[in-house]
This record gives C-alpha cells, sequence and structure tokens, in this order.
C-alpha cells in the first residue's frame, strides 16, 4: 500500500514527468510568446494610429488598454484550457494506462504532478509572457506618446468591479478557474480525444445555458454573485472529480 | 455507470436549476429606490462658484442629470431646488457644492445596487412597473439673478460640471465662452459671440439665436460633438473648428466655415436645405 502523498517522491515524479515533456512545452511557450507579440503589435498599430487624438496637451487614456484586456484574457483562457486537456495524454493509449496504474506513487501524487505541471506551469509561463511584452510596450510607447496615460495591464482589467479591487481579483479568479477546471476534468473523462470531447461538451452545455439564461432579461448583481459562487464551487468541484475519475481509472480488454 | 459520471449528471443537473434559485432571491431582496419627486431648496446670498461633482454615468446618460440656470430677479441671492434623496447642496468658502447624497456614497461603498425613479403617489404600489428599466431624469434648479449667472458664465473657472448637461435659458449675452466637457443645451438665448468646445458631447439649442458660433468638434472612441438644432434656431455665422464628422440643419444656418484643425478627413453633412446654397 502506497501513503497517500510524500514529498520527496512527488517531487521526483515531477521530475519525470517535466523531463518527458519538456520538449513540448518549451514549444508551446514559443508559440504563445509568438501569438502574443502578433496580438500587441496589431492593437498598437490599430489603437495609436489617430494623430490628432493625442497631439493636444489634454492627458488621454491608453486606447489600448480595453482591446489588450480582452484579447490577452480570452488567449488565456483558451489556451489554458487546452493545456489542461493535455494533462492525461500519455493515458490516451492502453499501455500507457497500465504504465499509469503501474508507476509506484499515489494517485493523488500522480494527479497533482500533473496539475501542477499543466495547469499551474502554464499559467506561470504565461503570466511571465504576458508582463514581459506588456512592459515592453509600455516603455517604448512612453516616449512616442507623452500625453497617454500608458500602463502595464492585467489580465483581471476586463470586469467591471474596478471600484474593489479584492472584489475584482476574486471574480475574475473564479472565472478564469472555472473553464479550466473544466478541461481538466474532460482530459479525465474523454482520455482518448481530450480535447475535442471537452470542446463539444462545453459547447452543448453552454447552448442549453444560453437558453435557460435568456429567460432571465436582466443579469442582476446577484444573480451574478449566485452563479460566481457556484463556479467557485463546481471549479473545486471539478478538480475534486478529475482525481476521483483518476482514482476509478481501469484497464478494460475488450475481446 | 462510475460514481463520478454520476456525480457529474447531478452537478450539471443543480446548475441549470440555479439560476431559477438566484432570480428569486433576487425577488425577495428589498431593493433601494431614489426618488426624485423628493425635493428640498437650499439658499444662498451669493456664490463666487458652483460645482456640480455628482457622477451618474452607471445610472444616467448625460441628458438625465442637468443643471439648470434659470435667471430670476425677483430672487434675493441664489435659491436651488435639488432632489434630496440623489444630491446635497453645500457652500463652502464661496463654492456652491453639488454632491452626491452620503447615503449614496454608502450604498456604492457597500455595492448596494440603487434604482433612480420618480414615485408615482396616484399609482397603485402594488401594481408592476419598469421603474427599474428607464431611471427618472434628475435636475437641479438654480434660480439667480441674471448678473450673478452672467458673472459665472463669464468666468471659465467659476463654473465646473463633472457630468452631466448644462441648461442654460432666457438669457441675453454678449458673449458665452464654454469649454467644459459636458453636454449644453441653450433654450430661449440671445447670444451675439459663441465659442463652444465641449468635446465629443451633445449642444442642444432651442428657440435660441446667435450672431457668430465657433463650435469645435471632436471624436473620441466611437462618440463625437453633436448639434441637435430644435425649432426656433438660428446662427447667423457658424465657424466650425472641426475634428469629427458633423451632422448639421441647414436652415437653423446663415453662413458657415468649416475649418479643419486635424489631417484626417471630415464629413459634414447638411440636412433640410430648403433654398438654393453654394456649397464651395
Amino acid at each position: 500500500m502506497i501513503d497517500f502523498f510524500d514529498c520527496k517522491r512527488f517531487m521526483r515524479y515531477l521530475g519525470k514527468l517535466w523531463t518527458e515533456q519538456r520538449r513540448t512545452m518549451f514549444l508551446s511557450a514559443a508559440i504563445l510568446l509568438g501569438i502574443m507579440f502578433i496580438i500587441e503589435v496589431w492593437i498598437c498599430l490599430t489603437a495609436y494610429n489617430d494623430p490628432y487624438g493625442y497631439g493636444d496637451c489634454v492627458r488621454t487614456a491608453d486606447p489600448a488598454r480595453t482591446s489588450i484586456s480582452f484579447s490577452c484574457s480570452l488567449l488565456f483562457v483558451a489556451s489554458s484550457c487546452i493545456a489542461a486537456s493535455r494533462l492525461f495524454t500519455d493515458g490516451q493509449q492502453k499501455a500507457g494506462r497500465i504504465q499509469v496504474l503501474t508507476m509506484p506513487v499515489s494517485m493523488f501524487e500522480n494527479w497533482l504532478a500533473r496539475i501542477v505541471l499543466f495547469v499551474g506551469g502554464y499559467v506561470l509561463v504565461f503570466h511571465i509572457v504576458f508582463y514581459a511584452l506588456e512592459v515592453c510596450r509600455v516603455v517604448l510607447l512612453t516616449s512616442i506618446y507623452p500625453n497617454v496615460d500608458l500602463a502595464v495591464q492585467s489580465l483581471s482589467s476586463i470586469t467591471s468591479f474596478q471600484h474593489a479591487p479584492l472584489m475584482n481579483a476574486l471574480y475574475t479568479l473564479v472565472w478564469y478557474i472555472y473553464p479550466i477546471s473544466l478541461f481538466v476534468l474532460g482530459s479525465m473523462v474523454f482520455p482518448r480525444k481530450p480535447l475535442l470531447g471537452t470542446t463539444i461538451s462545453v459547447f452543448i452545455l453552454g447552448l442549453i445555458a444560453v437558453f435557460i439564461l435568456a429567460f432571465f432579461s436582466s443579469f442582476s448583481e446577484i444573480l451574478i454573485d449566485t452563479l460566481t459562487l457556484w463556479a467557485a464551487f463546481l471549479s473545486m468541484a471539478n478538480l475534486w472529480l478529475s482525481y476521483r475519475r483518476m482514482c476509478e481509472l481501469e484497464v478494460i480488454d475488450r475481446m | 455507470m462510475k460514481t463520478t459520471t454520476k456525480i457529474i449528471i447531478g452537478l450539471i443537473t443543480v446548475s441549470y436549476l440555479l439560476p431559477f434559485i438566484g432570480f428569486e432571491i433576487e425577488r425577495t431582496t428589498e431593493k433601494v429606490f431614489l426618488d426624485t419627486s423628493v425635493r428640498a431648496a437650499f439658499k444662498a446670498k451669493e456664490a463666487k462658484a458652483i460645482a456640480s461633482y455628482a457622477v451618474y454615468s452607471d445610472q444616467l446618460n448625460t441628458d438625465q442629470y442637468r443643471v439648470m440656470l434659470i435667471p430670476d430677479d425677483k430672487v434675493g441671492g441664489i435659491v436651488v431646488d435639488y432632489p434630496a434623496e440623489l444630491v446635497e447642496v453645500s457652500l463652502s468658502k464661496g463654492v456652491l457644492q453639488i454632491n452626491k447624497t452620503k447615503r449614496i456614497a454608502e450604498l456604492e461603498r457597500n455595492s448596494i445596487s440603487y434604482y433612480i425613479t420618480e414615485i408615482d403617489s396616484q399609482k397603485d404600489p402594488n401594481e408592476e412597473d419598469s421603474t427599474e428599466d428607464v431611471p427618472a431624469n434628475v435636475t437641479v434648479y438654480i434660480k439667480a439673478p441674471t448678473k450673478t449667472i452672467k458673472t459665472l458664465l463669464a468666468n471659465q473657472k467659476a463654473f465646473y460640471m463633472a457630468f452631466g448637461t448644462l441648461d442654460l435659458r432666457d438669457l441675453d449675452l454678449e458673449t458665452l465662452d464654454i469649454q467644459k466637457n459636458i453636454s449644453l443645451s441653450l433654450r430661449r438665448c440671445t447670444i451675439k459671440n459663441a465659442t463652444i468646445n465641449i468635446g465629443p458631447q451633445l449642444l442642444t439649442t432651442y428657440k435660441t439665436r446667435i450672431n457668430n458660433l465657433t463650435l469645435y468638434t471632436k471624436a473620441y472612441s466611437s462618440i463625437s460633438t453633436s448639434i441637435d438644432e430644435q425649432e426656433g434656431t438660428y446662427v447667423n455665422h457658424l465657424v466650425l473648428k472641426a475634428a469629427s464628422d458633423i451632422i448639421l440643419n441647414h436652415t437653423a444656418y446663415g453662413h458657415i466655415k468649416v475649418e479643419k484643425i486635424n489631417t484626417m478627413p471630415l464629413s459634414i453633412t447638411l440636412n433640410n436645405i430648403q433654398e438654393n446654397a453654394i456649397l464651395k
């Protein structure tokens, strides 16, 4: 019987997974850098093309602010979901699943190592790339547009609770974690085609949700609060269910 | 069926029922209505300046919050008639200040929604209506002697509005120079020379005659300066210092001159041409 959690063993297993996935992850980071660079350049080219708007002595808000926050938030959710759906790629084939089951680590360590690498690791890389490019943008453009209030944007600038920073951070966190947790669970429920299976399921479920929500003419704050609370609960439930699903992993020899 | 599959199906079902529960909670929650018909008056002997700091951009459109300057030589000083549940008026160091009430500040601090409405005492209180959907207009009436209003308008620093529409009526002015980012409404005014630079806001004129009007037009994001020439408006000479497109009612102008102040191409649209006109 293997212990539930042993730090030393966990770190070794994490190291093994990292060695196996290193090449793919560096490639993903390079692709992400390229996409985000193109987005930033494109937004800057379209947002700062009004020579009159920034020529007078009145200070102007950064016109690229909303576009950058919106597109990068979208990119963050989409790419994090893709990264999360790669959680169980080595279990797609029967041989891989046998290897996962016979690995001398506990299921919790196995699951946690994957979450740390495919979710936590990716989120970290995304933030490093995003803020590095944002700092470059601000430094380069400050001298060109001295009257524009340029500032490094954050992924939480997209929400409408700017007057309450704590509330803003909480809401953003919940609504970013929720879709990622769905794809974490999806990678365990649909181990063979995680991205396709989860996307189709989320699309169908989302479509039904849109029809239901269409009955409510306005999204009042209390309804949004209730949904956010539920999304926070579901995020935790999804992560727990993905672990439970991994524990239920079995290899069936179909004749 | 695996246990996790059963739990997932259960969670999906509950998730679909949730909006109905949230909606029910909302129906039972007490709503805060602020009534614009509850009025109060503030009197001051004199004021060096008037400043409206109240911003209701989340609840109201610019034309729904109005500060109206009414010349009245019978009042011995300045009389402000204001909706007491929405704003409070005070005089500090000679500056007449219009601020949001302390109650609203507290509601906003606690992120509690409030609805600006005009409660009709004739109406059955149990009757369902749409007061939440369309907020009522908030109007602050400032009555003052004509001389005081002219003195206030003559000094750029003597009048400040953070949000809304400045409503001027029944004024006969030699010059009017407004350089503020607010909407402006002129009703029954006669002005010899006017210079109006209100940023990307709306200028409304009604039964107003202006001899020389210099109007700056500007665009910001998707909005730009616009003018609504209502019945009885006539501007003899209009000079457009234009940085954005604008639509003009041709019959309201004697002469129109356009001076471009940026490098971008512009469109000036002339509506309602009823006589021969030389356009170039």
